[in-house]
């Protein structure tokens, strides 16, 4: 490409806010303030599991510039979350997690909140704590929640055993042990997950204006502000037209920014002192209190016959939710944890209980679920490939599925490209230097995700002096670039230069309803939008804004894979690992933005990466002790690992671009890959994250 | 106590506690490019210059800044606008809220090592911690700035 | 609760004098105190900025000796030409310290008084015999260094003392290597660091060897049998490998985090090997034996 021609490619496909991140100009919520802000700061628990006897609040109160000290007793009794309703806003009467909200300060200035929430004392009268999934379901363990299946769209049965959240399970436990037990080849593996956190870098933050019960205004760093609005309302008591939230930029969310966080306190902080309250988090409590990746813990038992073709595959998974449930969008949790999309299992049987620990609770983080449970199925395929004696790469193309097979949970997607997509990565891997007296290892895991669309979006377009067009969009930007792609999109399909489409966000009040950006449905969801939009601009008669709200699932069901080969090598002496490359090939259609969708891809990697051998909340006795982002190691532009990209089009995508999502896609197989490619260089078989180097040494030192 | 000191190219007078911190201050003055993260010095989003040396401003004492010459990214898309330019044509960025330190210690970079390397790129800017780009599109847009592109 | 005090005197007596009123905190990059400051750490009245003091800053070659103001950054000590001249090693070690922004402030005399046993400096510090001068109104003193680092994060300075200088022997007969091992992530502490230095006589013997571990221990150590076990004797692998064993032997690691205790002494014995091995390979005294 010539630099006039690479030129003109990258200003087709420049960030619409670009410009103003590069210049500082971008306001987030932190950056914002309003006449007569006050800042509120959180006395938060110091025990994991305790009841609270009482609270002194009167040092707290004497600190000049105070407004007031507020606990439970001043505040909605509510019970919020996203999908199970079990949290309340502050603790009343018992805490369940180091970290729990136990009063709040409102303060004239930042620094009083917080001199004056360290004054708080609260007397706890201790509970045992379960801190591990093993103690809270231990026979005699102590409830967390006392009536789990009580609490609105709870999934929790009473029956079930104490302290689960959800449990399920599929297919017939009989039938798998009976395949399993006259298979030719069998592995039976336990794999564990750490604690991590998203690592979003802008701190949460809210700004709460309670001008009167009809009118509550909340700028808050959220990347679903509609299903905010809703849980604002639902626990606050308020009408859901009354709570009117604001469009805010995103400092990185990756699953972690879906929870309302001070939302709901600083609502009722500005009810209660008549003054609009901003809170914006310290990172520890990011890091320590707000709503992290579960960990999770699995015995994979998978055989196969003599040609290597699977015939029966069990999951068994417990999640450590923390101590409460509300913080995904279902109460169900992570389902993908437990799914095998991608191969033909004749007979799968899985098992997942979701389990209330006393830790801090957790959330949804890019491909919940996927990333956990891929790391363990893709381990365990491997593990069985060296039981018998196949290699890894054609034990999955034996077992990929092909387009026309429905998948383990009987959905027929609309292609299945993992093969192609599979010879297509071998087939582009280059080679790599590696250094003098180091192992070389190589390791393939693969991953795939399929939906149907779910969009639940609205738009409004507006004619503008000059042929432009202003599209008010009720999508957050989270930092992927969506209003970049909605404007793509429109240009496209309106038939107008981008540069004359405006894209703005608006306060929900203004537009109907938005599921949130997240789930990868983004970009699907957008396509189906926009050439709603096009042809209702089409249509139109007058000059009048064009508004439409497209809602329900949109055919077909689209698919992708994910190919990933990591090229690692390992010092004998030190068992230090170096990924020398990671190599991703991912099948495509339409590419709206190829930058953007370029940059989904090297952070989900990166992700992946720093998940599989860096990240860990390290977590014991009910504490995270990676409290700060010196402990929690996200990894840094040296740690980085060469990426190399393959995209393979020819896929089928949603609406008139033709597109598929990519936003989770890249994540998931890079543990398994590196696991797999450390057994490999070292014949060191490492079923727990991260992979580090003294857990290599140990295998290392036990073989010699 | 009061400080006076060069933003921006600009002089400023303020009261200060003594230990406020450097980013506090500045936001305060309404220069709110510069942001807070981690808190303690690690991640680089409050990435500021002091008499042109790269400096986290959340560990730094405001009083210390008495004399100095201060500048943020806001001055600096005035005082060097290629910095943005690579930034923004190059797609350095997502979500943006590491972006006016990576811009900040780009500055830093280009000073000390003009014709440094992608790996020497990749060694001074790895106190900048992106969560989002993986780091590619920032390296390419630095070396595009170091090229005088 | 009264006011915090800041005061910034413009010389070294300026600064006693504050010091010797008592309750009073120096701070020179201020990294440090400023993490104590935001975690509620101390409860100092009065913050005394040394960053205007003349006389602590700068780097002197006199009387066979390097002597390093207490106030000159990590970067000032990487990019000065007499260092990288006269103790590469050193300039090596603060060239390696955490990042740009660090460096640019945090002070090599902040660093000494810190007493954290993962820094780079002290390491290098201990192998080339340096020691420190601290002053108060009571007088002047000088210490070594591995004297004055006496546990974890504690060191021997007293309240009213002003680290003034780090001193550091100039001898060109010996020869000094410091290495760094991360097991993770290369942005972070160190997991082992070590610093090795001896002088190599005519007959290729080595002589006054020092053998420096950090991050194995409450403080940075000296491995005292290394330098019995080399003292007049011809470098070779099993030498090496000896005198690595017995400095594994000799720490006293404490697990945490992702490096647990046997993982770090295990880390010692290799990388103690592995730089003296490195120092052997270095061009020694000009006529000397070859090595292996």
């Amino acid at each position: 490409m010539t630099v006039d021609q690479e030129a003109d490619t990258l200003s087709r496909y420049q960030r619409v806010d670009a410009r103003a991140k590069a210049t500082g100009a971008t306001r987030y919520v932190g950056d914002l303030s309003l006449p007569g802000l006050a800042h509120a700061a959180m006395a938060r628990s110091t025990v994991a599991h305790a009841r609270i006897r009482s609270i002194n609040v009167s040092a707290a109160r004497a600190v000049p510039g105070v407004i007031g000290v507020f606990t439970a007793a001043d505040v909605s009794a509510g019970l919020y979350g996203r999908g199970v309703a079990d949290a309340p806003i502050l603790a009343r009467d018992k805490v369940r997690f180091v970290g729990e909200r136990v009063a709040a300060v409102v303060a004239e200035t930042r620094r009083a909140a917080e001199q004056a929430a360290a004054l708080v004392e609260v007397d706890y009268d201790p509970l045992p704590s379960m801190t591990t999934v093993e103690q809270a379901l231990a026979p005699g363990a102590v409830p967390i929640h006392d009536e789990p299946w009580r609490y609105l769209r709870a999934a929790a049965r009473q029956g079930d055993p104490v302290n689960v959240v959800y449990r399920s399970e599929h297919g017939s436990a009989a039938e798998f042990e009976a395949a399993f037990a006259a298979a030719r080849f069998s592995v039976d593996r336990h794999y564990r997950t750490q604690g991590v956190h998203q690592g979003y870098l802008e701190p949460q933050a809210c700004i709460a204006a309670y001008d009167s019960p009809e009118s509550v205004r909340i700028w808050l760093t959220n990347k679903a502000p509609y299903t905010a609005r809703r849980m604002v309302a639902e626990c606050l008591g308020l009408e859901m037209t009354a709570v009117d939230v604001q469009p805010v930029p995103l400092g990185g969310d990756f699953g972690g920014k879906g929870s309302p966080q001070d939302a709901l306190i600083c609502v009722e902080l500005s009810r209660l002192t008549g003054r609009p309250v901003k809170s914006v988090l310290r990172y520890v409590e990011d890091l320590t209190a707000t709503n992290p990746r579960h960990p999770a813990q699995f015995r994979v038992r998978v055989a196969c016959d003599e040609a290597g073709r699977l015939v029966a595959a069990a999951i068994s998974c417990q999640l450590n939710s923390g101590a409460y449930g509300g913080f995904t969008p279902n109460a169900t949790g992570p389902r993908h944890v437990v799914e095998v999309p991608s191969y033909r299992v004749p007979v799968l049987w899985t098992e997942m209980t979701r389990v209330y620990t006393n830790t801090v609770p957790r959330g949804n983080m890019r491909a919940p679920g996927a990333v956990q449970g891929t790391f363990a199925f893709e381990s365990a395929l491997d593990e069985l490939a060296a039981e018998a004696g196949i290699d890894a790469v054609e034990i999955r193309r034996r077992n990929l599925l092909r387009t026309g097979e429905a998948d383990s949970a009987g959905h027929t997607w609309a292609e299945h490209r993992g093969i192609e997509v599979l010879d297509a990565a071998l087939a582009a891997l280059e080679p790599v230097a590696v250094p003098a007296g180091w192992h070389y290892g190589r390791g393939v895991a693969i991953y795939s995700r399929s939906n149907i669309t779910l969009v639940n979006m609205s738009l409004r377009l507006t004619p503008v002096a000059g042929d432009r067009i202003r599209a008010e969009t009720t999508l957050t930007e989270t930092g992927t670039g969506n209003h970049t792609i909605l404007r793509q999109l429109l240009a496209d399909q309106l038939g107008v230069p981008a540069a004359h489409v405006e894209v703005t966000g608006v306060p929900t009040s203004e537009l109907p309803d938005d599921l949130g950006a997240g789930a990868s449905r983004v970009t699907t969801g957008l396509a189906a939008l926009v050439d709603a939009a096009a042809k209702a601009w089409g249509n139109r008669s007058s000059d009048e804004p064009v508004a439409l709200h497209l809602d329900g699932p949109v055919e077909p069901r689209v698919g992708s894979y994910t190919v990933q080969i990591a090229q690692v090598a390992v010092d004998p002496a030190t068992g230090k690992l170096r990924v020398l490359g990671i190599h991703t090939a991912i099948d495509v259609a339409g590419v709206v933005n190829p930058v953007a969708h370029q940059l989904q891809i090297d952070g989900g990697v990166m992700m992946g990466f720093g998940y599989a051998c860096l990240e860990d909340l390290d977590e014991s006795d009910g504490q995270v002790w990676a409290a700060s982002l010196g402990e929690f190691k996200l990894p840094s532009a040296r740690d980085a690992p060469p990426m190399t990209t393959l995209l393979v089009p020819g896929g089928i995508g949603v609406g008139t671009a033709n597109v598929k999502s990519v936003g989770e896609s890249a994540t998931p197989p890079v543990a398994a890959a590196i696991a797999n490619a450390v057994f490999d260089a070292a014949r060191c078989r490492i079923r727990e994250l991260p992979i580090t180097a003294d857990r290599i040494f140990a295998v290392l030192r036990e073989q010699a | 106590m009061n400080i006076r000191f060069s933003l921006n190219g600009a002089e400023v007078e303020a009261g200060v506690a003594a230990d406020l911190m450097l980013v506090d201050l500045l936001r305060d003055l309404g220069a709110t490019g510069t942001k807070e993260g981690c808190g303690v010095g690690v991640c680089g989003l409050c990435t500021v210059l002091i008499d042109e040396r790269p400096v986290s401003s959340c560990i730094y004492l405001a009083p210390c800044v008495d004399g100095a010459q201060v500048w943020t990214v806001e001055g600096m898309a005035e005082r060097d606008p290629a910095i943005a330019e690579a930034f923004t044509r190059h797609q350095g960025m997502q979500c943006g809220i590491c972006t006016p330190g990576q811009v900040m210690s780009a500055y830093a970079l280009k000073r000390d090592h003009p014709a440094a390397s992608e790996e020497e790129i990749r060694a001074y800017m790895a106190g900048n911690l992106c969560r989002c780009t993986g780091y590619v599109s920032i390296v390419t847009a630095i070396m595009a700035y170091l090229a005088d592109e | 609760m009264s006011e915090l005090g800041f005061v910034a005197p413009a010389t070294i007596d300026g600064a006693l004098a504050e010091l010797a009123a008592g309750g009073a905190l120096a701070l020179a990059g201020g990294t440090s105190v400023a993490l104590l400051l935001k975690n509620q750490l101390t409860e100092t009245d009065r913050l005394v900025y040394l960053g205007r003091i003349p006389d602590l800053a700068g780097i002197r070659e006199e009387d066979r000796q390097l002597r390093i103001g207490a106030t000159v950054t990590l970067r000032e000590l990487a990019t000065a030409s007499s260092v990288r001249a006269r103790l590469p090693a050193l300039a090596e070690a603060a060239g390696k310290v955490g990042n740009p922004r660090i460096r640019a402030v945090a002070t090599v005399g902040g660093g000494v008084i810190h007493g954290d046993p993962r820094q780079d400096l002290p390491p290098v510090l201990l192998a080339a015999g340096a020691s420190v001068r601290l002053v108060s109104k009571r007088g002047t003193r000088e210490m070594e260094l591995g004297r004055f680092l006496r546990g974890f994060f504690e060191t021997a300075i007293e309240p009213d003392e002003l680290l003034t200088e780090v001193l550091v022997p100039l001898d060109p007969a010996v020869r000094c290597r410091y290495t760094r091992f991360n097991a993770g992530s290369e942005d972070d502490y160190p997991t082992v660091t070590v610093a090795v230095s001896w002088r190599l006589r005519g007959d290729g013997a080595v002589t006054a060897a020092r053998v420096v571990v950090g991050g194995a221990a409450p403080t940075v150590q000296l491995a005292a049998g290394a330098a019995t076990l080399l003292e007049g004797a011809v470098p070779s692998p099993g030498l090496i490998a000896r005198v690595a064993a017995s400095a594994a032997a000799g720490c006293t690691p404490s697990g945490g985090g992702s490096s647990p205790a046997g993982y770090k002494r295990a880390m010692v014995e290799v990388w103690v090997r592995r730089a003296l091995t490195a120092l052997s390979a270095d061009g020694g005294v000009t006529g000397s034996a070859t090595r292996g």
